[in-house]
């Protein structure tokens, strides 16, 4: 398990499903850690009785069907398929709603997904996804990506309210990868995946989705810029240790 | 629930070439399996989801396709497979026989996949890890003694030779055999141990194994020319300059093909960060016209993975010509050539980068909403109305 891990660390973030399938070809027995442990690109899959898609995950999954969180059933239908409690799929509708509007203000498309469920604890899960496909062919309003996919998947563990504060638990990733392919530069491909966690004791007085809400917002912010400057920028850091662009500065005029 | 769907599936899209699928059971880790066949062949990703409807042995399977050419998902049309009880029946009895593991060559195809995935100069991470999963060292060394040459080849991995007489590049154009790899500047063979990458010998390199002395001089006098350049341009570079058509050309009146290999690799594990340079540049020396043709191939990956794990994959080909002219003038413009574009290339990497943030990166994710400012989760009711009226009216955006 720890070697496969190690694998997921090193193969190339694009390739992130094959690897997945293939490891748990190679070690069944440990396929449920693998498919709760590693994060693979998101599905979509349209809702029958609405049209609308949703967001496939591990969360939503029962047997091999995936609940629609607009129509709250099963796809392909299921017997005896799990459901959240009638209260907390109140909530989960409104998240769905609210989310919707929040994806639409960051991702300008994309399509969004909450799924939520009682957990053992007294308290509850709250799953929230985003896919955005960037691409010129989807949904990239610039054009500027040949291909361009941004995941994320937010997890959010809240704890039973006392005194009318609830301990949020907030796990994020986002996975990402993007190609620019301009006949003069040829093609240049940025791929990767990172994971966050973040804590916080909340009072409740303005209610789960809000708090849940700033939450992930101020996250996936910092995923981004991390991303971007972070990880985007030790790269470059690394092609500029090759091929050092004092050159560029020192020939250009010969050229 | 054993029971096996033996289906084969042609898929078949406008953009993708045929891929087969096997359906062999349909439990969950039968139908990854399937997946996985699938990426194997096709590399098409896939989801498979299957149901029995009312109790009835009836199967639904779903086909996803992500298209080459854009990100997105389209599916494909639903299959409906239906069995009677007797066919089940049958299928359990010969699940039973064929239901197994994986075969080992299957198992050695995904070993080897993995090995040859690796990013630059991480392989032996990598062979690790996979060693230990498939806990089966025999397998584990077919595995690794067909994916290692592979790996070393095409990364064009410098080692070291012995008695200090320099490095030798493992590529195609200087393998003589799996294990022999030829460096011309010092006339010697070197014998590679291609898993240890390590350089294990040396022998002098025959006389039919070198270019004829009219073609060395050329070859010659560009190696000398591309040293320099690499050796101001690339902090760690090491390059090799082979003849890969006509070396044994005794004088003008035939044409030959010479080949630039530069090779830069960083490889610094402690930070986190390994990346590498290739370039190819296959010059062809063409007697006829007078002309030399270049064509050039770059290659730049990097690997960042503190927390994560993210990966640049750029590639670039260019051409360009010039006049057949004296060795030692070809030489000097030919690395100009190789100069010039290679650092367009490196400025061209500079531009994309630059335009990450604020160009690129807005069509997947916004530094804020289109409203610029953080979203009103307190207030999201109201929001809603006024973004019915910005619709409506057709404003913002």
């Amino acid at each position: 398990m720890e070697a496969a891990m190690g694998l997921m660390r090193r193969i190339p973030p694009k390739h992130t499903e094959t690897a997945l399938s293939a490891l748990l070809s190679l070690l069944p027995h440990h396929s449920s850690e693998l498919l709760s442990q590693v994060d693979q690109p998101l599905q979509v899959l349209c809702d029958v009785d609405c049209g609308k898609e949703f967001i496939l995950c591990e969360y939503n999954r029962d047997a091999d069907s995936y609940r629609s969180p607009w129509s709250n059933k099963y796809h392909p239908p299921l017997k005896d398929g799990a459901f959240p409690s009638i209260v907390l799929r109140k909530l989960e509708v409104e998240a769905n709603d609210i989310f919707a509007i929040y994806r639409d203000q960051y991702y300008e498309g994309g399509f969004s997904s909450v799924y939520m469920w009682e957990d053992d604890n007294e308290g509850f899960v709250a799953c929230f996804l985003i896919k955005k496909d960037g691409s010129k062919t989807g949904q990239g309003r610039r054009g500027y990506l040949q291909e361009g996919a941004w995941d994320a998947i937010h997890v959010v563990e809240v704890g039973p309210e006392e005194e009318g504060v609830a301990h949020y638990c907030l796990t994020s990733t986002v996975m990402l990868s993007l190609t620019t392919d301009n006949g003069l530069s040829g093609t240049f491909s940025l791929s990767g995946s990172i994971r966050r966690q973040m804590d916080m004791n909340l009072s409740v007085a303005e209610g789960h989705i809000c708090n849940m809400g700033r939450m992930i917002e101020e996250m996936e912010s910092k995923l981004r810029n991390s991303l971007d400057q972070v990880y985007f920028g030790k790269t470059r850091e690394m092609v500029c240790t090759l091929r050092p662009p004092a050159e560029v500065v020192m020939r250009l005029p010969d050229c | 629930m054993v029971a096996k769907i033996d289906l084969v599936v042609l898929l078949n899209q406008p953009h993708q070439s045929k891929a087969i699928a096997l359906y062999r059971s349909y439990t969950r880790w039968e139908l990854s399996r399937v997946t996985t066949a699938i990426h194997l062949i096709s590399s098409v990703p896939v989801l498979v989801g299957r149901t029995s409807l009312d109790g009835a042995d009836q199967f639904v399977i779903f086909f996803f396709l992500r298209s080459s050419n854009n990100n997105s998902l389209s599916k494909y049309p639903t299959l409906t497979v239906s069995f009677s009880k007797f066919e089940r029946e049958t299928e359990i009895g010969m699940a039973d026989v064929e239901e197994a593991e994986l075969s080992d060559k299957q198992k050695k195809e995904i070993a080897k996949w993995f090995l040859l995935n690796s990013p630059a100069g991480e392989i032996q991470y990598v062979s690790k890890d996979v060693k230990a999963i498939l806990n089966d060292e025999e397998l584990y060394n077919e595995a690794a003694s067909e994916a290692f040459p592979l790996y070393n080849k095409s990364q064009m991995i410098c080692l070291e030779m012995p008695g200090r007489i320099g490095d030798v590049l493992v590529t195609s154009f200087g393998e003589l055999k799996e294990n022999e790899f030829l460096d011309l500047r010092t006339a010697q063979v070197a014998i590679v141990d291609h898993i240890k990458q390590v350089c294990t010998g040396l022998r002098p390199a025959l006389d039919d194994e070198l270019p004829s002395p009219y073609v060395e001089e050329f070859r010659c006098s560009l190696d000398a020319e591309i040293l320099k350049y690499v050796g101001e341009a690339y902090p760690k570079g090491v390059c090799s300059v082979y003849c890969t058509k006509g070396k044994d050309v005794e004088g003008p009146g035939s044409d030959f093909d010479l080949v630039v290999v530069i090779s830069a690799a960083r490889l610094s594990p402690q930070n986190f960060c390994n990346g590498s340079w290739r370039s190819v540049w296959n010059i062809e020396f063409k007697d006829v016209e007078q002309i030399l043709e270049l064509r050039g191939k770059l290659q730049v990956g990097a690997h960042y993975f503190e927390e994560g794990n993210v990966q640049l994959d750029a590639k670039h080909e260019c051409k360009d010509t010039t006049v057949f002219q004296s060795p030692d003038d070809c030489a000097i413009t030919i690395a100009s050539i190789i100069r010039h574009h290679e650092t367009e290339y490196l400025a061209s990497l500079e531009a994309s980068y630059s335009n990450l943030p604020d160009t690129t990166f807005k069509d997947l994710r916004r530094k804020l909403p289109v409203t610029r400012t953080l979203f009103p989760w307190h207030n999201t009711l109201q929001f809603n109305l006024t973004r019915d009226l910005t619709k409506e009216l057709g404003i913002g955006k």
